[in-house]
């Protein structure tokens, strides 16, 4: 009932001072709208890793030669024969291995640097290939080691102005002294995650049969394998087995290393998580001087009011009314404040977000923790100049002039 | 009703010592209608607002329906000041940002009075004024007069036992001072027992008792009208 007639009291106070009010609250409108928009990038950039990962992240590995106990030599390098061993696992789903070059890529007068990968017909289990033009590599390519080529859509466009105009085109690869033609048989698409696509930016890459590879390097063993093993598979016993594998045809395995993608993604997520959460602190800080903004015209609005005060004690106000009245005022603005902070916060970060093509991820937490958040920066700083209001002696604020 | 006995109050400014009361010995009765009078600086104000329990104190007993009023909490003395206390200051003191009816409401919302009771109850207050065609109007549209008479039905409002007014015709000329004693006088006749500070005799005559201070003391305290008065 009094609660009431306190809280009606409270915003008649507030709107007759709207201009004050509004300048009040501004400096907690900006810092829950700048921690918001923080959390709704860090959100979606999550979420569209995520998104990447599920797409093709699950259950792949990685086996990398590596120099730690001794320098690499010819050896260590897989031959199909391992590969085809590695693959004859029970777990395992598919293994392919590649050779990778740069090399530079030509048609007519256009010309680009590009990472070429020699891989086998099924690369596209072991990595994602999205053809959007054309075909992948066949057996039949890889077999009669064909000079045929697969270029990503952005090779595409640099080379040919379209993708359309790519498929069916030769082009001239030059690779040290040597220069080879190649027709293009297909275009990759590029990654669907926005934040993959910011990452590779000038990037191009390209495909070829490994046999042809395998010739223009004069190599037969290859420095790195890719294997997808099967889902709901442990990952650690899938590592284990083809370690020992490799130990029992006759290889050191010491020199291999094999990450799981797995875990690549959990740490990039884990990174991602900790920026978010380091620039969101930062923006709080803003939220702090906001509130000492919203002491500040509290203790102005006591002063001001002192006589006010004086007149309701007079008439019988409770020392704990008054301080109930300038407490409500304060947690009002800064609720109000922490609202309008949350919804621009959400309309920018929205914003942004779409422009990015990133998802838009609201979360009832973080509404309910910008909310819950802003009452108590309110309370915290209402409560001294409420105090004050309500310790004052009621004949010297009636005396005030 | 009220029983003053011994009552000091020093008021204290660094080392500078204000002795504003010295011995006030007063006993007033329900129902009286009390003038103070006495020279500027006599001490009158300071003996409303302990009255009043505005403020408090020094030494000495005040007494009020049998309470000790130096013993009480702030919280309780508020409801003392809500429930037994109406007081018309000189200077009015209305919230100037509502309306006469709103300023009248005010006393209630702290006794927790219902909002269908308090406006009833404020316009028939405001009624008894004389003042029913401006209770929309805020404190700044209405003449001193009727700021003062606004003010009296707030003091009313509550019912309470002892009505204090401090020069409440200070400011007020003598025809709109005469219009605020007449309601006094007739809130008197209706049981209401009245304090009221006065500069004027003309006032202090139409009551029925007169104490006068000197320095913080009272030198005299005469019945009118020859109505008996007992005083210790
Ligand atoms: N807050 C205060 N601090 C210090 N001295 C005060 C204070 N209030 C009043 N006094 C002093 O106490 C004495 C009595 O003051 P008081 O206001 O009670 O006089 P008064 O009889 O009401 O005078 P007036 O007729 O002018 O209103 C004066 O000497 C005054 O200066
Ligand atoms: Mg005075």
């Amino acid at each position: 009932m009094i609660a009431f007639e306190i809280l009606k009291i409270a915003i008649q106070n507030i709107y007759a001072n709207k201009m004050r009010s509004a300048l009040t609250m501004l400096g907690l409108i900006i810092g829950i709208q700048a921690v918001v928009i923080i959390t709704t990038l860090g959100n979606a950039a999550k979420a569209d890793m995520t998104g990447a990962f599920d797409q093709y992240g699950k259950g792949k590995l990685n086996i990398n030669l590596t120099s730690a106990e001794r320098p690499v030599v010819y050896r260590d390098f897989f031959s199909d024969g391992d590969v085809e061993a590695i693959e004859a696992l029970e777990e395992i789903e598919a293994a392919s291995a590649e050779i990778r070059r740069n090399v530079t890529l030509k048609y007519k007068n256009k010309e680009i640097s590009s990472d070429l990968y020699g891989v086998n017909s099924n690369y596209d289990q072991v990595e994602l290939v999205q053809i959007i033009k054309g075909r992948f590599l066949q057996e039949s390519d890889i077999k009669g080691r064909r000079n045929v080529i697969i270029l990503d859509e952005k090779s595409a466009v640099a080379l040919f102005g379209t993708t359309e105009a790519a498929v069916g085109q030769v082009i001239t690869m030059t690779t040290g002294p040597q220069t080879f033609e190649l027709s293009v048989i297909g275009i990759d698409k590029i990654s669907d995650s926005t934040l993959m696509k910011m990452a590779m930016g000038e990037y191009y890459y390209s495909f070829i049969p490994i046999t042809l590879a395998s010739r223009f390097y004069y190599v037969d063993r290859y420095p790195r394998m890719m294997v997808q093993a099967q889902e709901f598979i442990s990952l650690d016993g899938v590592t284990e087995k083809i370690l020992n594998l490799l130990e029992r045809r006759y290889k050191d395995s010491a020199m291999y290393r094999i990450y799981k993608r797995e875990t690549e993604f959990a740490q990039v997520s884990q990174g991602l998580t900790f920026l978010t959460a380091t620039i969101s602190g930062i923006a709080a800080i803003s939220l702090l001087v906001g509130g000492i903004g919203i002491m500040n015209i509290m203790l102005v609005s006591v002063t001001e009011r002192t006589r006010e005060i004086g007149i309701r004690k007079a008439l019988g106000a409770r020392p704990s009314t008054i301080l109930l009245q300038f407490l409500i005022e304060a947690v009002i603005l800064s609720v109000l404040g922490g609202f309008l902070g949350l919804s621009l916060g959400s309309a920018i970060g929205y914003g942004i977000v779409s422009l990015l093509k990133l998802p838009f991820i609201i979360s009832i937490g973080a509404i309910a923790y910008a909310l819950i958040f802003s009452t108590v920066v309110g309370v915290v700083f209402g409560v001294y100049p409420a105090k004050k209001a309500a310790k004052l002696d009621p004949i010297d604020a009636l005396r005030y002039e | 009703m009220i029983r003053i006995e011994g009552l000091r109050k020093v008021y204290k400014n660094g080392s500078i010592e204000v002795e504003a009361l010295k011995n006030i010995n007063v006993e007033i009765n329900k129902g009286e209608f009390v003038a103070i009078m006495g020279p500027s600086g006599s001490g009158k104000s300071t003996f409303m607002n302990i009255l009043g329990c505005l403020d408090r104190a020094t030494s000495g007993l005040y007494i009020l329906d049998d309470k000790k009023i130096e013993d009480l909490a702030d919280n309780v003395l508020a409801e003392v000041r809500n429930q037994k206390i109406g007081f018309v200051f000189q200077s009015f003191n209305l919230l100037p940002r509502i309306t006469a009816l709103k300023n009248v409401e005010l006393p209630m919302i702290y006794a927790k009075v219902s909002a269908k009771d308090r406006r009833e109850k404020a316009m028939h207050a405001l009624e008894r004024v004389g003042l029913t065609d401006r209770v929309h109007h805020r404190p700044n549209e209405l003449s001193g007069g009727q700021r003062q008479r606004v003010a009296i039905a707030r003091a009313l409002v509550n019912n309470p036992a002892i009505i204090l007014a401090d020069e409440p015709t200070g400011n007020l000329d003598s025809k709109s001072g005469y219009e605020v004693m007449e309601i006094f006088k007739a809130l008197n006749k209706e049981g209401a027992t009245i304090i009221l500070v006065t500069h004027e005799p003309e006032i202090a005559s139409q009551t029925k008792r007169i104490i006068s201070f000197r320095d913080g003391e009272v030198i005299d305290d005469r019945a009118l009208e020859g109505e008996l008065v007992e005083y210790t």
